[in-house]
């Protein structure tokens, strides 16, 4: 069933390309249905749910690494599929209208349904490696949504810094959850379940006491901070409303990046308990709360000012995990539904008023409440429920958050940070939220927008935010006891044992209640004053995140820039010499550690004096070539080289390899001639004289590093050779007296046969080499040289220096 | 006796003197060297299955006894590395059907690209350690004809540099044969490995093993032996970039599993912190290099140096399971690799340069080539549930399980900057706006878009079957940890030793 419903998602994501064609309004509700038999199929499994139970499905994927494709539907899981498939058929059905107009709605589309399909995997994982598979999913349809609009520089900014931070955060999560793997399996579960989210938590106190379990959290905090846009990663959410409205209503809201706060409170009853985990998650998610709350009242932007709401409810919604208890555990849960309601169908307020009256700017609107006084009362209702103004869901949840950090079991300081955090926000919201209200649709309209066609929008596109907004206002005055019942399995879930809760909305009064109401009051005081909030001076211009993680990717850009021209200089030379000093780094170290004591030197009895001399005469050869000042010069001095090379082949009775040897000296001599008479007839000095000295120190260590390395192998005496077998077997066997060619055409013939074939791909290759002049069109010659500045003319090397930093 | 592992040899030597010998007329020709790849192709795929089910085969060159003449070996991780490497070279001919300028075939082209096959399975299948220097020979030699044919400035200056560079790993290699010969006094590897295996302690042979390290690191492109690879891999024909991104630098990196996973087991124990400080230098480097570049084939080819980092890395953690992980990273990062470079070529063609800062607009102007290069990328980058996951993931968890924390942590880092210096293509070539009129560009034919296309489609079939594709490279990883089952395939059940003695007697 689960596996169904994920699958189904994924598979109908190319449907969403129907949305080419029009009408679009139309097809988008029609898509509206996919979303809409993925809700009913997961009501269908309500009843189990409801009662404690969970539902589970399997299906084996890599069994070797512990990947599977686990499902498991418990209360917690259950909470977000409703809220991801429910808001998504809004959602299909006002990107319909929305977009109307836009040719690429069918990409949109079919992005977002893959997107939905994504996100509905990971809140239904039962196994983190599975849950990592769909979270990157997220991250990359995300990337695409929030990259819609790629024409604009911005877009594709906005959309690269999501999937960084993402990206980035989320390969800290997989290490995190290996190392959580790793752990479970110290703790004795089987290396094949030990990825699975039960196995985990039911590990959690071993867990906990192993020495894995701070790098762990700490790495799975990256994750889900990253994701969920908490401080200091929260920039690349303002960023992401590049997005197209439905997507950002969806995605940057409502689902997506409640993940990392999914992940948190899904592992909360294993890694919770410690120290670590309650400090970090109430300093991270209260800084958060507080500074998205002040940072919204000073938007002017419509989705800005959403957007800063968004991640400063993120960063609640982590304090509640962080402050623990019941009525943490409670709190999460109400708080995640009302947010949900109320801020997808704001989103889709802003959009609608962005798509008719043409600007979102709150300088450049004003007076809408003559034009479209349905919308004013949807946004009504649901700014309301932001602001937990009474009789609202947000009240209520409100009222649950207080009381968690009244009731949390964290000692003092930090119980009442989390107070002061969730009190500063709740009055921040309030000036917000009349911020946004007031500027949109009281007093009178701006010039700018009087010359757009402003009316109320289609039916169609109205009542995806009107339901939501409704329902923010219908199910706590109606449905209370229905709501605590759905919500009371998923609180469970967070506080890892079954727990039966009752929302109410008024309890008598109660210190939170008291909070509650004053907070509102103290709102409400200054919200009259939210022009003069606005005004006041913020912080400075640098303290920007965006503006810091594009300076740290531009110094990470240049730095990668002057190493690699530092390194990949484009001169043979200098390549040599890295190779020819990572050999000696290498191998000689080595040699110089452990190969010293194979060395052997002592005087051979047998050395004759003609050996000797043919011996002596090689470094003078060498010596006698490098110091030579003509070409002629050298190339006899090289010929001297050669000859007593063959010379000892002949000593050493190899004549057939003496012979080969003089003819292929005597070969290079004559190209060597050949090629030097072209060539002016003396060599010149170019290099420094340091250089040439440099150089010569690093030859003479190499040469007695060959020398060390041939003494120590030459004299050793662990292993007989295999040499034996052929003097035998060569005449017997080889039929042949002469053991070398024997060896050569028949006991390793095969290598013969090889080099063979070398002088075959020589000739062809040569051929080519000399005959084939391929044209290089003339605009390519041209471009190669404009675009490599500074290069050797048609130079095949020199990286390529970056012009400025890459763009969005 | 296999002797069928000659048939991979024989068919493309067979095939290129044909194709040679048939030159004039071009489909014949052609004919001679698809139906040659295609032999490859289908012997390979027989291949993986008889080894899966009946274990190693082996066949000895000559009928000589096994430590004295040459044997072929083929394991799980040859015959892994064999298929992938037709599987590539089928979509190197097909796609330089498609694109080359018919002068290429006259002076050889497809010859030289079978030849490469030949070096190249040669040194899958080889069990002796001489003759796997006669293999890279073979290779090189093709590789450089490949790398000049055309003979513009570029490529001869490349080339040249890629030549020399690459002649000063391979006299390394022949030096280090030598050497090890003095000491060990056998080539055969099962022989080399059985007496190998009786020195415990790091002496001589430990210096000789780093020669081999420095050898097959220069072919494989590790820091700081890289520099021919980014030098030379941006001027020849895409097509030719793209094998050669495929198998040039992974038979280095075979080699360096061979002869450290099978050969020097007790030398791969001693170097294996010194394996991963290289492959975490080799993945960090390589991606900074590959940022710092506003070319895509140079930015491909940059990390070409960058994965080579992960390939070590598997060799590095020096377990059956590491070889596996890092085996299938490898495989992996052949296809993907070989596939963005002829993605990347269609959109060089479209605009004639593969500068990325003049291109823009392709996504809608081409959005299947963007499709597939989108996915390409997260392959690439190891996002689920394609191949590139996977490769990542075991690779990681081998990491961890083994508490290398620190090459596991800068194993993820490298992965995020290899996204981002893929997804600045994607911005510029992708999704910028196009800076000219764009309607009077060429389109990409379906040649041009099918090879990359297809290897795409591969490397997500590989992630959504990804359990066949890991059984058997935790098999082949496990052949190749298994000292003793190699040196008894190849000598028989009481080893090399006791054949080489009964033999002298």
């Amino acid at each position: 069933m689960l596996i169904a419903l994920v699958l189904l998602a994924l598979a109908s994501a190319p449907l969403g390309l129907l949305a080419r064609r029009e009408p679009r309004p139309l097809i988008g509700w029609l898509l509206a249905l996919i979303p809409l038999a993925l809700f009913a199929g997961l009501c269908s499994q309500l009843p189990t749910v409801l009662a404690g139970g969970r539902v589970d499905a399997a299906l084996p994927w890599v069994p070797a690494m512990g990947l599977e494709l686990r499902f498991a539907l418990d209360g917690l899981s259950m909470l977000f599929a409703l809220i991801i498939t429910g808001i998504g058929v809004l959602i299909l059905g006002y990107a319909g209208f929305y977009m109307d107009k836009d040719p690429g709605l069918g990409r949109f589309l079919a992005t977002l349904i893959l997107f939905m399909g994504a996100m509905l995997g990971l809140v239904l994982a039962g196994n983190v490696l599975t849950m990592f598979v769909f979270w990157e999913l997220t991250s990359v349809t995300s990337y695409l949504l929030i990259g819609y609009k790629h024409d604009y520089p911005e877009a594709r900014r906005g959309a690269q810094q999501s999937l960084l931070i993402t990206g980035g955060g989320g390969l800290a999560l997989l290490v995190g959850l290996l190392i959580l793997g790793q752990a479970a399996q110290q703790a004795g579960v089987p290396a094949t379940e030990a990825y699975r989210f039960d196995a985990i938590i039911g590990a959690g106190e071993a867990i906990r006491q192993s020495p894995l379990y701070a790098p762990a959290v700490w790495l799975v905090f990256l994750g889900c901070f990253t994701k969920s846009a908490q401080l200091p990663f929260h920039f690349w959410l303002p960023g992401a409303m590049q997005a197209p409205t439905p997507a950002s209503a969806f995605l940057h809201s409502a689902t997506m990046v409640k993940a990392g706060v999914y992940l948190l409170a899904r592992l909360a009853p294993g890694l919770g308990g410690t120290a670590l985990w309650h400090t970090t998650l109430i300093l991270v998610g209260g800084a958060t709360f507080v500074f998205g709350a002040i940072v919204a009242c000073r938007q002017f932007d419509i989705k800005a000012l959403l957007a800063y709401t968004t991640l400063s409810m993120l960063g609640g919604l982590v304090l509640l995990i962080g402050l623990g208890g019941d009525y943490g555990a409670e709190a999460l849960a109400v708080n995640i539904l009302a947010h949900a309601l109320y801020k997808s169908a704001l989103f889709m307020v802003a959009g609608i008023i962005d798509h008719e009256a043409g600007t979102r700017d709150l300088k450049r609107l004003g007076g809408m409440r003559a034009y479209m006084p349905i919308t004013m009362v949807v946004a009504a209702l649901a700014l309301l429920s932001q602001m937990a103004i009474p009789v609202e869901l947000g009240f209520v949840a409100k009222e649950w958050m207080l009381e968690a950090a009244l009731e949390s079991p964290q000692p003092a300081p930090l119980r009442f940070l989390g107070l002061a955090a969730i009190l500063t926000a709740a009055v921040a919201y309030i000036v917000a939220g009349w911020r946004l209200f007031r500027n949109v649709f009281l007093g009178q309209p701006h010039p700018d927008v009087l010359q757009h066609h402003v009316e109320e929008p289609k039916f169609g596109m109205l009542v995806a935010p009107a339901l939501p907004a409704l329902l923010s206002l219908v199910l706590p005055v109606g449905f209370l006891p229905l709501v605590s019942q759905f919500l009371s399995p998923a609180a469970g879930a967070v506080l890892g044992e079954p727990l039966r809760f009752e929302l109410y909305l008024y309890h008598g009064v109660t210190p939170a209640l008291l909070l509650s109401l004053s907070a509102i009051v103290v709102g409400g005081l200054l919200a009259t004053r939210e022009r003069q909030i606005a005004a006041l001076p913020g912080a400075p211009a640098w303290f920007n995140g965006g503006l810091l993680f594009d300076r740290l990717i531009d110094g990470m850009l240049a730095f990668a820039t002057s190493l690699t021209r530092r390194t990949q200089v484009g001169r043979m030379r200098a390549y040599m010499l890295y190779s020819v000093l990572a050999f000696l780094g290498l191998v000689g170290l080595p040699f110089l550690l452990f190969g010293l004591g194979a060395v052997r030197v002592g005087a051979d009895s047998d050395l004759h004096f003609y050996e000797i001399i043919a011996t002596g005469l090689i470094p003078v050869g060498i010596l006698a070539t490098i110091t030579a000042r003509s070409r002629l010069g050298a190339i006899i001095a090289v010929g001297v080289v050669g000859a007593m090379v063959s010379l000892f082949f002949v000593l050493f009775s190899a004549p057939d390899l003496a012979l080969t040897q003089l003819l292929i000296e005597v070969l290079s001599t004559v190209f060597l001639l050949l090629v030097f008479s072209v060539l002016p007839a003396r060599f010149e000095s170019l290099s420094p004289s340091w250089v040439r000295w440099r150089d010569a120190g690093i030859a003479i260590v190499f040469g007695a590093l060959m020398t060390g390395l041939v003494l120590a192998t030459a004299t050793s005496e662990l292993f007989p050779p295999l040499a034996p077998y052929f003097l035998a077997n060569s005449l017997a066997e080889g039929k042949g007296a002469n053991v070398v060619n024997v060896i050569l055409v028949d006991f390793r013939g095969f290598d013969t046969m090889g080099e063979i074939t070398v002088l075959f791909i020589a000739v062809l290759g040569i051929f080519g080499l000399l005959r084939f002049r391929r044209q290089v069109p003339i605009a390519v010659r041209r471009s190669q040289h404009a675009v490599i500045p500074g290069a050797p003319v048609g130079g095949a090397e020199a990286a390529t220096p970056e012009e400025e930093p890459v763009k969005g | 006796m296999a002797n069928h592992l000659f048939i991979p040899l024989v068919s493309p030597l067979l095939g290129a003197t044909l194709a040679v010998i048939f030159g004039r007329q071009r489909l014949v020709a052609r004919a001679m060297v698809l139906a040659s790849v295609l032999c490859n192709l289908g012997y390979s795929l027989w291949l993986l299955w008889l080894v899966g089910t009946q274990g190693r085969q082996v066949s000895q060159g000559g009928g000589w006894i096994a430590p004295f003449g040459i044997s072929m070996v083929a394991d799980g991780l040859g015959a892994i590395m064999l298929c992938v490497a037709s599987v590539l070279m089928l979509a190197t001919v097909a796609y330089s059907f498609f694109t080359l300028d018919p002068a290429y075939e006259r002076y050889f082209y497809y010859p030289l690209l079978l030849l490469l096959l030949l070096g190249v399975s040669g040194a899958f299948l080889t069990g002796d350690i001489f003759n796997l220097y006669v293999w890279f020979e073979v290779l090189l030699m093709a590789s450089f004809g490949l790398i000049t044919l055309g003979g513009t400035r570029g490529q001869l200056e490349g080339g040249l540099k890629y030549m020399v560079l690459n002649l000063v790993g391979s006299t390394a290699f022949l030096i280090a044969c030598g050497l090890l010969y003095g000491v060990v006094g056998t080539l055969n590897m099962a022989h080399i490995a059985e007496r190998m295996a009786s020195v415990r302690e790091p002496g001589i042979l430990t210096a000789v093993a780093c020669m081999f390290l420095f050898a097959y690191g220069s072919k494989a492109a590790i820091v700081p032996l890289y520099f021919w690879l980014p030098t030379s891999y941006h001027t020849p024909p895409v097509a030719v970039t793209a094998i050669f991104s495929g198998l040039l630098t992974k038979v280095g990196a075979y080699s360096l599993y061979r002869v450290f996973g099978t050969v020097m087991q007790n030398e791969l124990q001693h170097l294996a912190p010194l394996l991963l400080l290289i492959a975490g230098l080799t993945m960090v480097i390589g991606v900074l290099g590959a940022m710092a570049q506003m070319n895509v084939r140079r930015i491909l080819s940059f990390h070409i140096v960058s994965q080579i980092g992960y390939t070590i890395m598997g060799l590095g953690l020096a377990s059956a399971a590491g070889l596996a992980a890092g085996l299938l990273f490898t495989a992996h990062v052949m296809i993907v690799k070989a596939a963005l470079f002829f993605i990347g070529g269609a959109a060089e063609q479209i605009y004639g340069t593969a500068e990325i800062k003049p291109m823009g607009g392709l996504a809608r102007r081409e959005p299947a080539l963007a499709i597939f290069w989108f996915l390409g990328i997260l392959s690439l980058a190891g996002i689920p549930p394609l191949s590139g996951f996977f490769g990542k993931l075991a690779l990681l968890q081998v990491g961890v399980g083994q508490g290398a924390y620190l090459i596991s942590a800068v194993a993820a880092g490298t992965s995020i900057l290899t996204f981002f210096s893929m997804l600045k293509i994607w911005n510029e070539v992708f999704w910028k706006k196009a800076y000219a009129d764009m309607s009077k560009l060429p389109r990409v034919g379906p040649g041009l878009l099918l090879p990359g296309a297809a290897l795409v489609v591969v490397s997500l079939v590989a992630g959504l079957a990804a359990s066949t594709l890991v059984d058997y490279s935790t098999l082949a990883g496990t052949q190749l940890f298994d000292q003793a089952g190699y040196i008894g395939a190849v000598c028989g059940a009481d080893g090399c030793e006791a054949v080489y003695e009964s033999a002298l007697r």
